[in-house]
């Protein structure tokens, strides 16, 4: 269902996660930092994983989660994982 | 700016307790008064978080043997495994591993954290994936991260949801280990073992089980979860540990792969490493032998593991519903647990305070485990102080 999706589609349902599982003060974009400027806790940014991968119907390794800091970072992996 | 700054939210922590005049995490046994109560910061305690689930910490037999040891062969082995710390006693307790498990080969660890994070470590590695349970213990975590394996969480205990994992991987199943635990220490809640095999089975992937919290606690002769399951055909890799049941020190891995031997080569945490004292492996061995001759001592355990459960559950204490050795009442406050733990405390009763992030989620726990030594009296005794505690 997801073959074919764009980059900015996958951004902005990313955004939309990261708006539902945090109550950030900011607009939250691209360039929003998941940790200096939402604050997401660890337990969240599992949280977070969950719900991507359920959105998107992948499997997130942990592993690439040390490289993800900002919305778009974390847009980018998903789109490498459904282009794959 | 210093290398210490980010221990800084630990200095809060401890200050935070200090203030209080309270030491819940590193409190100190300073005597042992059985295998159920002890002076313990000063205080006269049930001891109701151990996971001393036997109560076999003082047998004579035991103790005997682990005396015997010290002066036939010392205090310690001085070396690993592979250079001089291989004593005859490791290979005998290898050998009553195996037989016990009715599995071809055993690996000893000299602790029960060595022998998950090692085993987590070495049998996936780079190009190959683990797909571990998301409430897996810390060890599993540590291993995977050095293993070089893609990591995959699947949702605790959800069978369907490590389904949609496996289906995706497609051919690349065949390369991976999952990781479950027979009995999950926080919350006591087990793994659905049988559906959890049948998977396994179904896409060709590989299938570790730790069950460091139920050896001795489930299954025929206290085989654990895998043998009350009856999936030893399907699970690849029993991994435990000797310091809850068995009231000493060190871990294992059985298997029927012959390739367990080659472990050894492998394994990092085993290598690298002192091997148990012989000390320790004595009291070991005369363990697993009591735990085999003792069905009563599995079947007292679980009578108190009912009784505490019910009896907290009258109290209306949220806890899980299924019954288990480990019971832990869940709190949504950090504060009102952290009074409660300091309650219980001076109304003689220790238990382990769980607080996030060590906790499964935001909540906090006041995490109780059963012994089959606590005697009736000390079980109403626990819930008694639980009586007592206001919001």
């Amino acid at each position: 269902m997801f073959m074919n999706i764009a980059y900015d589609e996958v951004l902005t349902t990313t955004v939309s996660i990261v708006s539902r599982l945090v109550k950030a003060d900011i607009e939250l974009s691209a360039d929003t930092d998941l940790l200096a400027d939402v604050g997401m806790t660890s337990l969240q940014v599992m949280e977070l994983v969950l719900e991507i991968e359920e959105e998107f119907d992948i499997s997130f390794p942990l592993n690439r989660l040390p490289d993800i800091q900002t919305i778009k970072d974390l847009a980018q992996e998903i789109a490498a994982s459904l282009d794959q | 700016m210093s290398l210490f700054e980010k221990f800084n939210r630990y200095d809060e922590m401890r200050s935070y307790f200090e203030e209080r005049g309270t030491m819940p995490f590193g409190a100190v046994t300073e005597r042992s008064l059985s295998s159920t109560e002890a002076i313990v910061n000063g205080h006269r305690v049930i001891l109701a978080g151990t996971n001393n689930y036997l109560g076999l910490n003082f047998e004579p037999e035991a103790i005997a043997a682990a005396q015997g040891a010290i002066e036939e062969s010392g205090t310690g082995t001085t070396g690993s495994r592979m250079a001089n710390g291989t004593f005859a006693d490791h290979l005998m307790l290898e050998k009553d591993l195996a037989e016990f498990f009715g599995t071809k080969g055993a690996i000893l660890f000299s602790t029960g954290y060595s022998a998950t994070m090692g085993m987590s470590a070495t049998l996936a590695g780079p190009g190959e994936v683990t797909l571990l349970d998301a409430d897996s213990h810390a060890s599993i975590y540590d291993g995977v991260r050095l293993s070089g394996a893609e990591i995959i969480r699947f949702r605790h205990n959800d069978p369907a949801d490590l389904e949609k994992r496996l289906r995706r991987l497609g051919q690349r199943a065949e390369k991976t280990l999952i990781i479950v635990e027979g009995i999950y220490s926080m919350l006591g809640d087990f793994a659905p073992l049988e559906e959890i095999a049948s998977l396994k089975r179904k896409y060709g992937a590989y299938l570790m089980v730790d069950e460091a919290h139920s050896l001795g606690v489930m299954g025929d002769n206290g085989r654990g979860a895998v043998a009350e399951a009856g999936v030893e055909d399907d699970t690849d890799f029993i991994v435990g540990t000797f310091s809850k049941s068995l009231a000493s020190i060190g871990g294992y891995c059985v298997s029927n792969h012959p390739e367990l031997e080659l472990v050894r080569y492998a394994a990092r945490s085993y290598i690298y490493t002192a091997s148990a004292s012989p000390s320790v492996i004595a009291s070991t061995r005369v363990a697993l032998k009591l735990m085999r001759q003792r069905p009563e001592l599995r079947e007292q355990l679980w009578k108190n593991a009912h009784r505490l459960h019910s009896q907290l559950a009258e109290l209306g204490l949220q806890i899980e519903s299924h019954v288990s050795p480990v019971v832990a009442v869940k709190l949504e406050n950090t504060e009102t647990a952290v009074r409660w733990w300091e309650d219980l405390f001076q109304k003689g009763v220790f238990v382990n305070l769980v607080i996030p992030p060590a906790s499964p989620s935001t909540y906090s726990l006041l995490r109780c485990s059963v012994s089959a030594a606590h005697s009736t009296e000390q079980i109403q005794r626990i819930t008694d102080a639980f009586s007592t505690l206001k919001e």
